[in-house]
């Protein structure tokens, strides 16, 4: 019954930690988010779409975030940070145009290229794949260390 | 590994916020951005050409310089179809400078009148095309184009050729008169002769007559032509009002009973 109860007190003191830092995190991103939200309202009376589409994308990174630092200490925090970077990835290449914002207002036509951007973004979320796999393999091979010695 | 993992985790993030900076200050910059167009203006070149100038006025407060500006002008018909345009091309407008300049297309009547008939006698509204094409801070091509409509006056608005009359003024000479109405809406004065041409049956000349005109922008004329033609040279099988101005020349065929 005490081992049970010294069980649980360090799984949470454990997982504290993790949750404060998930949380955290998670705060900074939604005020980044915020910020840049107030930064962009001229855009989004041109754009409409663009406020659901960074909407939409910071919800599912700050979820895949908040589950990825829960299990961090796993494996499974560099799968949810690999398909972090996947998500982005597909996202920005989906949902983004392939990089060409057209917007139509009566009879002005404007076409911004930004395609540049998406290329570098796209190269900088593959660096973070990579990373997470770089991490996933050293997770493991440290695994393996721990139980052959 | 560790060390790896690291460096591509401090590269990442430097990226990250080098492109984050430079993309929200691009996006401020373009903030003032303003291109301001002005009110058309039409006149007349010594060539006779229509020349239509477009002021353009554009204004970069911004933090980076727009490079490879690209102004371009197309005039097109109500069928959609490409009457004229041209384009201007503008290096650099760095940071804080106004640059202004004028469009100028040019229009050549006589090339137009002969591909698009309708316009010598229609009024009709022409569809202007502005484009405007550039890069901004260097790397983010920016596009922007709009529609415009600029009223076409025809030269012969309501042309109206009466029926010829025909009267003996000698013994071997007959007069054939045909009265010519029409209202000039065009830009420019129109100035010039109208010729009119009697044909006999075997298709051959068998007399001209020249009547000078002089119309001032958006007033009517009304008067007559004349030919003189010999009492015996026959049947006059066609006749043809042929107008010579300094812009254009038309001909419009008529019959003798004025079909």
């Amino acid at each position: 019954m005490v081992a049970e109860e010294k069980r649980i007190k360090v799984r949470i003191r454990k997982n504290v930690p993790k949750i404060v830092k998930a949380a955290v995190k998670a705060t900074v991103v939604c005020v980044i988010y915020f910020i840049l939200i107030q930064f962009l309202k001229p855009v989004f009376t041109m754009i409409p779409d663009l406020q659901q589409m960074i909407q939409t994308f910071t919800i599912v990174y700050v979820v895949l975030m908040i589950i990825g630092d829960l299990a961090s200490g796993t494996l499974f925090q560099h799968v949810f940070n690999a398909s972090k970077a996947l998500f982005a990835i597909v996202y920005l290449i989906f949902f983004l145009n392939a990089g060409i914002f057209e917007y139509t207002s009566g009879d002005v036509n404007l076409i911004v290229d930004v395609r540049l951007f998406l290329v570098i973004a796209m190269l900088l979320w593959l660096l973070g794949l990579a990373k997470s796999v770089l991490q996933a393999i050293n997770y493991v091979s440290e695994r393996v260390e721990v139980v052959l010695v | 590994m560790k060390v790896p993992i690291r460096i591509i985790d401090i590269a990442t993030v430097a990226f990250w916020v080098f492109l984050i900076i430079f993309s929200a200050s691009a996006v401020y910059s373009m903030k003032d951005f303003r291109v301001n167009l002005g009110q058309e203006q039409t006149s007349t070149t010594q060539d006779h050409e229509l020349l239509f100038s477009f002021p353009v006025s554009v204004v970069n407060p911004g933090l980076y310089e727009i490079a490879d500006l690209n102004f371009s002008k197309t005039i097109l018909d109500n069928t959609g179809s490409r009457i004229a345009g041209g384009s201007i091309y503008i290096p650099v407008i760095g940071q804080g400078q106004t640059i202004n300049f004028t469009k100028s297309v040019e229009l050549n009547v006589t090339d137009l009148l002969q591909t698009h008939q309708s316009l010598l006698y229609d009024d009709t509204d022409l569809i202007t095309i502005t484009t405007l094409s550039m890069l901004v801070a260097g790397v983010i091509p920016v596009q922007a184009s709009t529609n415009s409509s600029m009223q076409w006056g025809a030269p012969l608005y309501n042309l109206t050729v009466g029926t010829p009359q025909s009267a003996m003024i000698t013994a071997t000479q007959s007069l054939v008169t045909v009265p010519l109405s029409f209202e000039n809406h065009a830009f420019f004065n129109l100035t010039g002769a109208v010729w009119l041409r009697a044909y006999g049956t075997n298709d051959e000349l068998i007399g001209q007559g020249q009547t000078d005109i002089e119309v001032v922008q958006n007033s009517p004329y009304n008067g007559n032509l004349e030919v003189q033609v010999p009492s015996g040279a026959g049947f006059i099988a066609r006749l043809e009002v042929f107008f010579v101005t300094d812009f254009f020349s038309y001909t419009q065929e008529i019959a003798p009973n004025g079909s």
